[in-house]
């Protein structure tokens, strides 16, 4: 009995368009749609171009120093020169500005330099930066008696080498990059989204259907019908959570983090919870079909938003200042056990979100039944 | 003596306010075709919900089989067929696989459910259709597999809530068929309907109801025997005068007459050849008449007589 009503539960599930659509496609264009998103940002700011800027020389012998630096730093020694200086008239350079040609103009009078720019972008930030430093140097060179060479060895060390107070380690070999958690939410989404899961627990309701009528006389029993068609809603939601893991991983190449056959174990698992929600929603007493479909959208989208599906940084202010609700969190569970493979070299906290997810589904399955089995009526 | 299938006893269902069975008393032996006819909204289908254990109900005794009827009383259910009022199959499985899959949770032996599903697609005349998915289907077709999904594991016992409603003259007959074949088989069959044509042609026992309560119950002809009339003629004619009215009151069995729009109603109780005196007593008065009919009462009468409405409100 357990068989055939698996079976027809699989092929009903894989012919109801809506279930495809929101079980498989959707996802695969939500994370498409995160892809392209993700990497235009990636792209606007990690690029670096040369910095085009105008230097207006006195023509005494202090510019000297000023033009081997700016010279130095153009050189293309490496891929890409930071600066590509041109060397014109304060007129000329006026004119390079406004047409935008040049980033700033680099003016020298007594050998000390001034900037002058029309924006308040990274390359003018970087111009600043640049004279800053050589306006230190200088003031700690000519403070410094010519005659008194340890002094003046010790300042010469610490303008060629940037000292830092600050040991830069390493804690994670995993992928640091913050847009990743909102792939995690996505699995979360795709794993909680689970409309074969309500669907068909409902289609046991006499409530709701004649077909619920009709499974409520025949002689098999609840357990076996709850049973049968919750397997077939899980295999639906497994295989599309699969589908989205490989379409991430493989087709757009996301770098996920952990070990790929424990990030299908968690949403496996995540599945399961997704279809336990599904069907305890489907379960529920009193409410009518298009109620708890609604219900369903509202608590997958309402607990993938609280796990950082649409704003990443809600997800760290609902674990600092409501801990218990991030635990319980569903879509919370699989994102930190994702990201805790990810991050952490130890499984500690991945075992506890996967634990909480188990449990979370076994309880619902359970409250399902109770809810289900020997049910009657007191108005179809 | 026939053996007690359903018993129900003074049987009461309340929706809020709404008495929706008021004391209801019913008694099914095997083999009937029992009828339970009134209009919509009487009570027909909560009764056989109740009946059923699908609903709950605040008091009374239900005995199906002789035994109380619960949601886990498998052994019951097992003998259990239901026709739905609405159509219940997925539109997502097939002709062949719908039956297959509402029989398989009865039959769990995969040759025998082969041979019960094929020889209910023979039954409903669906064979050429067994590919086909429900929304392809006429009203009729899919009316038709309704009934193959609900007595395809071979019931004794078959609910069938209104299976006609809203399909074609044809499908009707084929389905009231059906119904005729499956009771000769030896099912006993609880009928739900408000076409008082489809009960009097098929039911071998009827009971009418009315706002939850049963108002009358038996054959038909011994409902038919309850009500005052027996025949009703009709006669169509252009004048008439007080006297002839007084002449034709006073003609023997004749409880009633009424003239309206140059139609003369003369309501009988009991009595032969009435047809045979009325037209004698026309020549006899040299009157000169249109045309003539006569009609026997049917349950709308009953209906009629003992609620005061007709059973199409």
């Amino acid at each position: 009995m357990f068989f055939h009503v698996f079976k027809y539960g699989l092929k009903i599930n894989f012919r109801v368009k809506e279930i495809v659509f929101w079980a498989f496609i959707f996802p695969i264009i939500l994370g498409t749609c995160f892809y392209a998103a993700f990497s235009s940002i990636s792209t606007s700011t990690e690029s670096f171009n040369t910095i085009n800027v105008a230097i207006v020389l006195e023509n005494s012998d202090s510019d000297i120093y000023f033009k081997e630096i700016a010279d130095s730093l153009s050189d293309d020694e490496n891929d890409l020169p930071l600066l590509n200086p041109t060397y014109c008239s304060s007129i000329e350079a006026g004119q390079l500005l406004e047409k935008e040609e040049v980033t700033g103009i680099i003016t020298l009078s007594g050998g000390i330099p001034s900037l002058m720019i029309s924006g308040d972008g990274i390359n003018e930030s970087i111009l600043k930066e640049i004279l800053n430093k050589y306006l230190q140097s200088v003031s700690m060179l000519s403070d410094i008696d010519v005659n008194d060479t340890a002094s003046l060895s010790k300042v010469l060390s610490a303008i060629n080498n940037d000292i830092s107070y600050i040991k830069e380690l390493k804690l994670t070999d995993g992928n640091t990059d913050v847009f990743t958690n909102y792939y995690y939410s996505l699995i979360a989404m795709c794993c909680l989204m689970c409309f074969s899961g309500t669907m068909g627990s409902m289609s046991i309701k006499a409530n709701l259907s004649s077909v619920g009528i009709r499974k409520n006389l025949s002689t098999t029993r609840k357990s076996v019908i709850i049973l049968g068609t919750f397997m077939s809603s899980y295999i639906i939601q497994a295989i599309a959570s699969i589908i989205l893991i490989i379409y991430l991983n493989y087709v757009l190449k996301v770098n996920l983090g952990g070990s790929l056959p424990l990030i299908t174990l968690t949403a496996l698992v995540g599945s399961f919870a997704g279809v336990s929600t599904g069907t305890f929603i489907g379960a529920l007493p009193k409410l009518s079909e298009s109620l708890k479909i609604a219900l369903n959208i509202i608590v997958s989208l309402f607990s993938c938003f609280l796990s950082g599906l649409m704003i990443g940084d809600i997800k760290y202010i609902i674990q600092d200042n409501l801990p218990l609700l991030d635990l319980l969190n569903p879509a919370a569970a699989i994102s930190n056990a994702l990201y805790s493979l990810n991050i952490y070299d130890t499984y500690n906290k991945f075992i506890q979100s996967i634990s909480v997810l188990t449990i979370y589904s076994i309880v619902l399955i359970f409250t399902s039944y109770l809810m289900t089995r020997r049910e009657t009526y007191a108005s179809l | 003596m026939s053996e007690s299938i359903i018993k129900i006893e003074k049987l009461v269902k309340r929706y809020k306010e709404l008495i929706a069975l008021d004391h209801l008393s019913l008694d099914v032996t095997e083999g009937e075709i029992f009828g339970l006819l009134g209009p919509n909204g009487s009570g027909k289908t909560t009764t056989i919900n109740c009946i059923l254990s699908l609903l709950t109900f605040d008091k009374g005794s239900i005995k199906v089989f002789g035994k109380e009827m619960k949601p886990d009383s498998y052994d019951i259910k097992q003998k259990i067929g239901v026709v739905t009022q609405n159509v219940a199959v997925y539109n997502e499985l097939t002709v062949y696989e719908n039956i297959d899959y509402f029989c398989g949770l009865y039959v769990k032996d995969k040759s025998l459910r082969k041979k019960y599903v094929d020889e209910a697609i023979e039954f409903v005349d669906l064979r050429q259709f067994t590919k086909f998915y429900p929304k392809k289907l006429s009203g009729g077709l899919l009316r038709r597999l309704n009934i193959a999904c609900g007595i395809a594991h071979k019931p004794t016992l078959i609910f069938m809530d209104e299976p006609t409603v809203a399909v074609d003259p044809q499908s009707r007959n084929k389905i009231l068929e059906n119904i005729l074949e499956l009771n000769r088989n030896g099912a006993t069959i609880i009928y739900t309907s408000h076409y008082m044509e489809e009960v009097e042609q098929i039911c071998t026992q009827i009971s009418i109801m009315d706002k939850g309560k049963m108002i009358a119950t038996g054959t038909k002809n011994e409902l038919l025997k309850m009500i005052k009339n027996s025949e009703t003629i009709t006669i169509e004619i252009l004048n008439i005068n007080e006297e002839t009215l007084s002449n034709l009151k006073n003609l023997p069995h004749v409880y009633d007459v009424k003239y309206n729009n140059n139609q003369l109603k003369l309501y009988y109780s009991g009595g032969k050849h009435n047809l045979v005196r009325v037209l004698d007593y026309f020549k006899k008065e040299n009157i000169d008449i249109g045309r003539v009919y006569s009609e026997l009462p049917t349950l709308n009468d009953v209906f009629l007589e003992i609620t005061g409405k007709e059973l199409r409100d």
